[in-house]
């Protein structure tokens, strides 16, 4: 089949335009302009990455529409991607602000445009290939820009140890992709309505007897478990956060993770697709595995988060608390489920990236990022305070605030699943979630501690500078987190339109 | 527009005004005016809640707000006489609390905005008649009262406040866990045609389903498990906050740590409202379940009068013996639930109203004297009844008040629940179980006539020896909460018949 020019256009415009961008920007930067050096570039970077988000927003009908086999273009793709390059966006605006990318502008815009891409591709890929080759992407684009500030030691050390553990676990994908290639004897992902090629979907059901077929999953789930920091590929992901700029930290924070719970809902959607008794049991046993590794992931993160000073560090445990709730919705494998993890990943869209933003103008102000830096904030910064106070009640999910929605439906979907299946495992599994919110509170209470509970007297004089534009951005973050706590049926409509195709043709139902 | 929707939002339109003040003045008037505003609605939605028929809602008011398929929120409201009289509570502590704050100096429009936000979730989780909108009013409570406790609390303040918090959401998660089980239960339910989060819809269906989930029938196989164990998670989110033992240990911290207002408020209101979840939603829905499980919950309720009553008996700290002697004197209340019978029920819920105005005026009390002296310490005062009469005499009769002296309105609601656990038949031991219960009585006067002799009899300490007597502002928030004592200490009949319906439904319900 010759790719069509014109399909591959109005599919994948934003994808097309971020690739011609990264050479743009280079070329942009040679020449001499009359502002600083690195204008031109950053004036290109943005421009491509506010145009791609366009692109993606108003692309046409995407039913399934396909380029070839290996990318759909279907309403997961496209809540994943305009996650992706909004996030972009963001950690490129922050980048600025606190002076992130001062190494050399050009580098920084190349290194975030070509992870936003990757982050694209992960979401729309639809073949074990193409998976691979996106999945790399966004990482080699997410190891550079964790070093990007090469002067600092932690810079350097978190972008070796992302490598090294990117290194390993991509490994072991690649080992099980590999194995389901050879099981299946295809490595399309899903066979979308309207078309007929041979894909793991059908494939799975003769494949699914095999034990090795289980081995081949979980080792797929090690490279997409790194990806979305899930127990027990979370190590990472404090030094890496707390070494890389903030406004990398952010990017990797919900970018990253984005793209790797689209990538998980699509490969889930594939392994478990089938009503043969051999694909049910295998099912089972996803489900089974994805819920203890999301209560594991849930557990070490809010665990290991409440010993944390760091803020950096604490958002970075919470981050991986984060993924453990998301992981809850992909272990029921319905399209409610995954209706679930899109609701959360957009609320948590907003809540984690006003958190990180903070995070950073604190340091900026400061130089520092451990918690004291944010002593009397509450006082010293009004708005910014409640803002940021706003943003950890929505990670912790309390009501009137989006998390809190977020997390419901996450949990109904679980509490549903034990009842309809009568499995006490899935309904203890909820009770431990709950719980977990409990322990997350432990540090986020300690934040909101720091902010309001400080001593008046003692608290260090003078007023957080903050500029307009900071104040604007961090209030655009939390109007969302407020808006969708109190109405989220449409934010839920939408979730559900997108998620419609995920696990439709999945057994054990 | 609904009265009851106004008294619930009232605090927020406060709370706006707030942000127009311009000192800490300002914001003071502001916060005492709504304080006052609450305190007029909630008596006229006392009178809207008078002459009901059991089951019945007065100023009900029904819209809906998150439609998802069968996700179906509304804001459903409404009052009956039980909520009526605790809406009532709030109201009159909110404002005899105003008073008490008027010296708070700290941050005032803050102090002021969260005291507001605290009574819009009070008010709201009392007149909720959907789960969903009642778990959110719930949580609505928490950061207020964090903040409240945490921010102008005593040395302590930290660490009560957040122990406080984690202890309240500990418990409100099985709550949630309950609502989205029932949730589901019930919408996969054919039998069930109603709403899911509806109280009133999902009460009514408890009593046609009596099989071994309940409620819970649809919920698979092990729905009999499931409702045992979605009864008992939402008896610990109301446990927490009532609190039972052995979830009692925020509250010495809390209530110390908090400044007096707020500790009137923590007394006051925030512990009826275990009670009252426990009595709007825990029993009615699962009827089956509470005929088991009442044994338990009247001993925890005799374990809570005993225990808190020694506790109280071992302290030297005034604000900590008032405050262990609310954990001693809320398990009466649990006492006359597990009873299920009219005298029980009657004693349980006279004993909630009026421990709400006799533990709100006894930290009052506490407050004043510590406002003078700057310490609790029980013997390290002396004589203060000679030196500050008007203050004396209103401490001694709230004491006695607690300790249920005849004639005082704690009297009834002790009276009533010992007769009705002691009637009971509803689960066996409990003649055993009241009988214990009774030794909680002896306690409870040794350690407030021991208080009543080291602090107001005696010989006066020389160094408050200039001590002045309460000012008026102290008095007329005493004798707010006083006049009630009194009055229903001689005729608690008005009270009882406004919650005489609701006591019928419940026993029509689960008994």
């Amino acid at each position: 089949m010759v790719p069509d020019l014109g399909n591959l256009l109005s599919r994948f415009g934003a994808e097309t335009l971020l690739a011609l961008a990264i050479p743009a920007i280079l070329l942009a930067d040679l020449v001499p302009g009359r502002g600083r050096r690195g204008a031109n570039a950053t004036a290109v970077g943005l421009l491509a990455l506010v145009a791609a988000l366009l692109l993606v927003l108003f692309q046409g009908s995407s039913d399934g529409a396909i380029l070839t086999k290996l990318l759909v273009a279907d309403g997961l793709a496209k809540v994943f991607r305009v996650l992706a390059i909004g996030t972009g966006i963001v950690a490129a605006l922050a980048a600025l602000r606190w002076g992130d990318a001062e190494r050399g502008r050009a580098e920084f815009f190349v290194c975030l445009i070509g992870a936003v891409l990757g982050a694209c591709l992960t979401a729309a890929a639809n073949d074990l290939a193409m998976l691979y080759i996106a999945i790399e992407t966004l990482s080699i684009g997410g190891y550079l820009l964790a070093g990007f500030r090469k002067a600092r030691v932690e810079g350097s050390e978190a972008a070796l140890k992302y490598v090294i553990f990117g290194a390993v676990s991509s490994g072991a994908m690649l080992y099980g992709m590999s194995l389901l290639y050879g099981f299946a004897g295809t490595a399309t992902l899903t066979t979308p309505a309207g078309t007929s090629f041979a894909s793991l979907e059908g494939a799975s059901g003769a494949a699914a007897g095999q034990p090795a077929f289980l081995v081949a999953v979980v080792l797929v789930f090690a490279g997409l478990a790194y990806k979305v920091a899930a127990a027990p590929f979370q190590f990472w992901c404090p030094d890496v956060y707390e070494g890389a700029p903030t406004s990398v930290a952010a990017f990797l924070a919900v970018a990253s993770k984005g793209a790797g719970f689209a990538a998980i809902l699509r490969f889930v959607g594939a392994v478990t697709a089938g009503t043969t008794p051999d694909v049910t049991a295998t099912a089972g046993d996803v489900r089974t595995i994805l819920l203890v590794m999301a209560l594991v992931t849930m557990t070490i993160g809010n665990v290991a988060a409440l010993r944390q000073n760091n803020a950096k560090r604490l958002l970075a445990y919470s981050a991986i608390a984060h993924a453990g709730y998301l992981l809850l919705g992909v272990a029921v494998t319905t399209a409610e489920g995954a209706t679930a993890v899109v609701f959360y990943m957009a609320v948590y869209l907003f809540m984690t990236l006003s958190a990180f933003y903070m995070v950073g103008l604190v340091e900026k102000q400061t130089g520092r990022a451990d918690l004291d830096a944010f002593e009397g904030l509450g006082f010293r910064a009004p708005v910014l305070g409640v803002c940021m106070a706003v943003a950890l009640i929505g990670l912790t999910g309390l009501p009137p605030t989006a998390g809190f929605a977020g997390k419901l439906f996450l949990l109904q979907q679980v509490f549903e699943y034990g009842g309809e299946h009568d499995s006490m495992l899935f309904f203890w599994g909820g009770v431990i979630a709950l719980l977990n919110t409990v322990v997350s509170l432990g540090y986020y209470a300690k934040f909101l501690k720091v902010m309001y509970l400080c001593d008046l007297e003692r608290m260090p004089k003078g007023p957080f500078a903050f500029a307009g534009v900071d104040k604007g951005l961090v209030l655009a973050l939390t109007v969302p987190v407020l808006l969708f706590g109190l109405a989220f049926a449409g934010l839920y409509d939408v979730a559900s339109e997108l998620a419609r195709g995920i696990f439709v043709a999945a057994g054990g139902r | 527009m609904n009265l009851l929707t106004i008294t619930i939002f009232l605090p927020v339109a406060g709370l706006l005004a707030l942000l127009f003040t311009k000192d800490g003045k300002q914001a003071r008037w502001v916060g005492m005016f709504g304080a006052l505003a609450t305190f007029v609605l909630s008596t006229f939605v006392l009178f809207k809640s008078v002459n009901l028929e059991p089951s019945e809602y007065a100023l009900t008011s029904d819209v809906a707000w998150i439609t998802l398929g069968k996700f179906d929120v509304h804001y459903r409201i409404g009052v009956d006489g039980l909520s009526g009289i605790l809406i009532f509570l709030t109201g009159l502590l909110a404002f005899a609390a105003a008073l008490a704050s008027w010296n708070i100096e700290k941050g005032t429009r803050g102090y002021w905005a969260m005291f507001l936000l605290l009574h819009t979730g009070i008010i709201g989780t009392f007149a909720s008649l959907d789960l969903f909108l009642f778990y959110v009013f719930w949580e609505v409570m928490l950061l207020p009262m964090y903040f409240l406790i945490g921010v102008w609390g005593g040395p302590r303040r930290i660490y009560a406040s957040i122990k406080f918090f984690l202890y309240t959401l500990f418990g409100s998660i099985f709550l949630l866990a309950g609502i989205l089980v029932i949730y589901f239960a019930v919408t996969s339910d054919p039998a069930f045609r109603g709403n899911a989060f509806s109280i009133p819809d999902l009460t009514a269906y408890a009593q046609q389903a009596r099989g071994a989930g309940g409620i819970l029938a649809n919920y698979g196989a092990n729905a009999g498990l499931v409702a045992n164990l979605v009864f008992w998670g939402m008896f610990v989110a109301f446990a927490v906050k009532v609190p039972v033992f052995p979830f009692h240990t925020w509250l010495p911290d809390a209530h110390v740590e908090a400044p007096t207002p707020i500790s009137v408020i923590l007394a006051g209101i925030l512990l009826k409202l275990g009670g009252y979840g426990m009595l709007r939603i825990n029993f009615p829905f699962f009827p089956g379940v509470m005929k088991d499980a009442a044994f338990w919950i009247g001993l925890l309720g005799v374990i809570n009068i005993v225990y808190g009553a020694l506790v109280a008996m071992a302290q030297t700290d005034f604000k900590k013996m008032v405050a262990y002697s609310s954990v001693s004197h809320m398990g009466f209340c649990l006492l006359g639930f597990a009873a299920m019978t009219p005298e029980g029920l009657n004693g349980a819920i006279l004993q909630l109203f009026n421990h709400g105005t006799i533990s709100g005026l006894l930290f009052l009390v506490v407050g004043v004297v510590y406002d003078r002296a700057h310490h609790r310490d029980l013997n390290r005062f002396g004589g203060l009844l000679w030196k500050m009469p008007v203050y004396g005499t209103i401490a001694t009769i709230a004491m006695f008040a607690s300790l249920g002296l005849p004639a005082l309105s704690g009297f009834w609601g002790e009276f009533l629940a010992f007769v009705g656990s002691y009637k009971t038949t509803y689960y066996e031991g409990a003649k055993l179980i009241t009988l214990i219960a009774t030794l909680g009585l002896v306690f409870t006067a040794a350690y407030y006539l021991r208080a009543i002799q080291r602090v107001f009899l005696g010989k006066t300490n020389p160094a408050y020896e200039s001590f002045p007597d309460a000012t008026t502002r102290e008095r007329v928030a005493m004798i707010a909460l006083l006049v009630p004592t009194i009055f229903l200490g001689i005729y608690p009949k008005p009270l009882i018949a406004v919650y005489q319906p609701a006591v019928d439904a419940i026993r029509l319900l689960v008994g």
